[in-house]
């Protein structure tokens, strides 16, 4: 196991971590290093899903930012723009765009330079956990600027590599 | 076997916030912890001399030191908060002239710190688009004041609203 994952693994086990869990912010669904699949909880909204999945590539873990997108479960792939939060005046909210494989946002490691010496406090900086990640995720869903979303239930499935790994677990 | 499982069965685990530091402990007390007894396991696992008081999460005021601690914890989750004695003199600013003050008890959560600075300067607008900064930094709106202040028994906050980067 190398320093990223054990890293990962420390920190996915910190009394930290599990305060956002027994909150209700946030939920580990699975690693399988270096991705690691989260629910992120929404606030409620007429229509709206419960929350979304998150899945973040941990490669370097932490002195690399993670890179992270909403996904769809049962398809295993990236969420479709339809699917994704919605801001108020019916778009995609900015952070969840389909700008790129990631993030829109200063804390993704690929989308990080498109902001050149602006929201340092956004930014991921190698003494950050994944804490930051998912509060900065939930924190952008938090707010009056999130109208919801049509989200399908299956969005919410876990992927087959997770449900595996909790197979295997289980027995 | 069935006395084991008592035993076991006996315990709970807590979580647990320290004045001064930005992280959380875990501890486990039994069914007659005290709260006295629970600051020894505090300072024992904080390494900080001088906590006295426990707070249940945006409590007013602090546990006696005599009382059960399990009788009084939250029914919803919510980590306790380990403090030296008073409480945190709170500066709030806002747009660059204005400001408010208020003595907020260390296990005030950020989040309440936010809704009440936002209704004093800026009551028209609603606190989750807002979040509190300390020295540049957001604070989650989860975490206790008194994990932000440094085990300072002063702090100066300012009040913007939530960053949305744009392309």
């Amino acid at each position: 196991m190398g320093p990223d994952q054990n890293a990962l693994l420390r920190d996915l086990a910190s009394p930290t971590f599990k305060v956002g869990v027994r909150r209700g912010r946030w939920a580990l669904l699975g690693v399988k290093f270096p991705i690691a699949m989260f629910f992120v909880a929404a606030p409620v909204r007429l229509g709206g899903p419960t929350g979304f999945l998150l899945r973040s590539d941990c490669t370097g873990y932490p002195a690399t930012a993670p890179n992270s997108q909403l996904w769809h479960g049962r398809d295993n792939q990236p969420l479709a723009d339809a699917d994704r939060p919605k801001n108020r005046q019916a778009g995609t909210m900015i952070s969840f765009s389909t700008w790129g494989e990631c993030l829109y946002h200063p804390i993704d490691r690929l989308a990080r330079s498109h902001w050149p010496g602006q929201h340092e406090e956004l930014c991921w900086t190698a003494d950050k956990t994944i804490v930051f990640l998912l509060e900065t995720v939930h924190g952008i869903l938090d707010s009056t600027d999130y109208a919801g979303a049509n989200l399908p239930t299956a969005a919410l499935e876990l992927p087959p590599e997770f449900v595996a790994r909790h197979a295997g677990a289980a027995a | 076997m069935t006395e084991l499982i008592e035993e076991v069965t006996d315990r709970i685990a807590v979580v647990f916030a320290a004045e001064g530091q930005a992280g959380h402990h875990d501890a486990e007390i039994g069914a007659a912890t005290t709260v006295k007894e629970f600051i020894d396991i505090a300072v024992s696992a904080t390494g900080i001399e001088g906590l006295l008081e426990v707070y249940v999460e945006d409590a007013e005021e602090p546990l006696g030191h005599e009382l059960i601690l399990i009788e009084h914890l939250s029914i919803e989750f919510a980590p306790l908060h380990v403090a030296k004695p008073g409480k945190i003199a709170t500066t709030v600013r806002y747009q660059g002239s204005r400001h408010v003050e208020h003595a907020f008890r260390p296990a005030a959560t950020i989040a309440k710190v936010t809704k009440w600075a936002v209704g004093k300067l800026a009551p028209t607008e609603d606190p989750s688009d807002f979040q509190l900064k300390h020295d540049g930094n957001v604070l989650p709106p989860d975490s206790h004041l008194g994990q932000a202040a440094h085990g300072e028994k002063s702090i100066v906050l300012d009040l913007v609203f939530k960053v949305k980067p744009q392309g």
